[in-house]
């Protein structure tokens, strides 16, 4: 099930989300929806399972 | 997990959220409109203008209007600098934006209909949306 996972420092007012469980191009969609709520990121990165989910399904990936 | 997304910027893109963090500071009473003035602690009207107020009677016997200004990015604060100090023990901004982001994050849950859960680990807010 996705997820966003938000935290906020009550200190100094900041925020960081992260968006779990959602594959690369749909996981743009839901970053959308926080960017139309809460304005625009001051850094927006993709972490590795951006990419490693995005690989499409049936296809064989070596590891190790 | 995906994506990483940090904000710390002033500008408070959504109204209706705007508002609602405002009244969580104690601020409930605003006046809205397209360019409206803002007054000094003196009665002096200011140069400059907004479209959200919070009037100074409403703040402190020695404070002044304060004022959201609309800008692409959304609203903008328009406080004194003596206001920034006063109002909250100096804290009345970050405790807007905690709010504020309270706020924002109770609206994206209902328009991902989703289920939200929130804790409090010392200063940190820990909010998990599931949709």
């Amino acid at each position: 099930m996705p997820e966003i996972e938000i935290e906020i420092n009550t200190d100094t007012g900041e925020m960081e989300t992260e968006i779990k469980g959602v594959a690369g191009p749909s996981c743009e969609k839901t970053a959308e929806a926080i960017k139309q709520t809460f304005g625009r990121p001051t850094r927006d990165e993709k972490t590795r399972d951006y990419v490693r989910r995005v690989t499409p399904v049936g296809k064989t990936v070596k590891t190790g | 997990m995906s994506k990483y997304m940090t904000f710390t910027d002033t500008e408070f893109k959504d109204r209706e959220c705007l508002l609602k963090a405002l009244a969580e500071c104690g601020y409930e009473t605003v006046e809205e409109g397209e360019a409206l003035s803002l007054y000094g602690y003196q009665g002096d009207r200011r140069s400059e203008t907004a479209q959200i107020v919070v009037r100074r009677k409403y703040i402190g016997a020695a404070s002044n209007d304060l004022g959201f200004r609309k800008t692409d990015a959304g609203y903008v604060p328009v406080i004194s600098e003596y206001d920034q100090r006063a109002m909250m023990q100096g804290k009345f901004l970050t405790t807007l934006r905690t709010n504020y982001n309270l706020k924002s994050a109770e609206k994206l849950a209902r328009s991902l209909r989703g289920t939200l859960h929130k804790e409090r680990v010392g200063s940190t807010i820990k909010i998990r949306i599931k949709y």
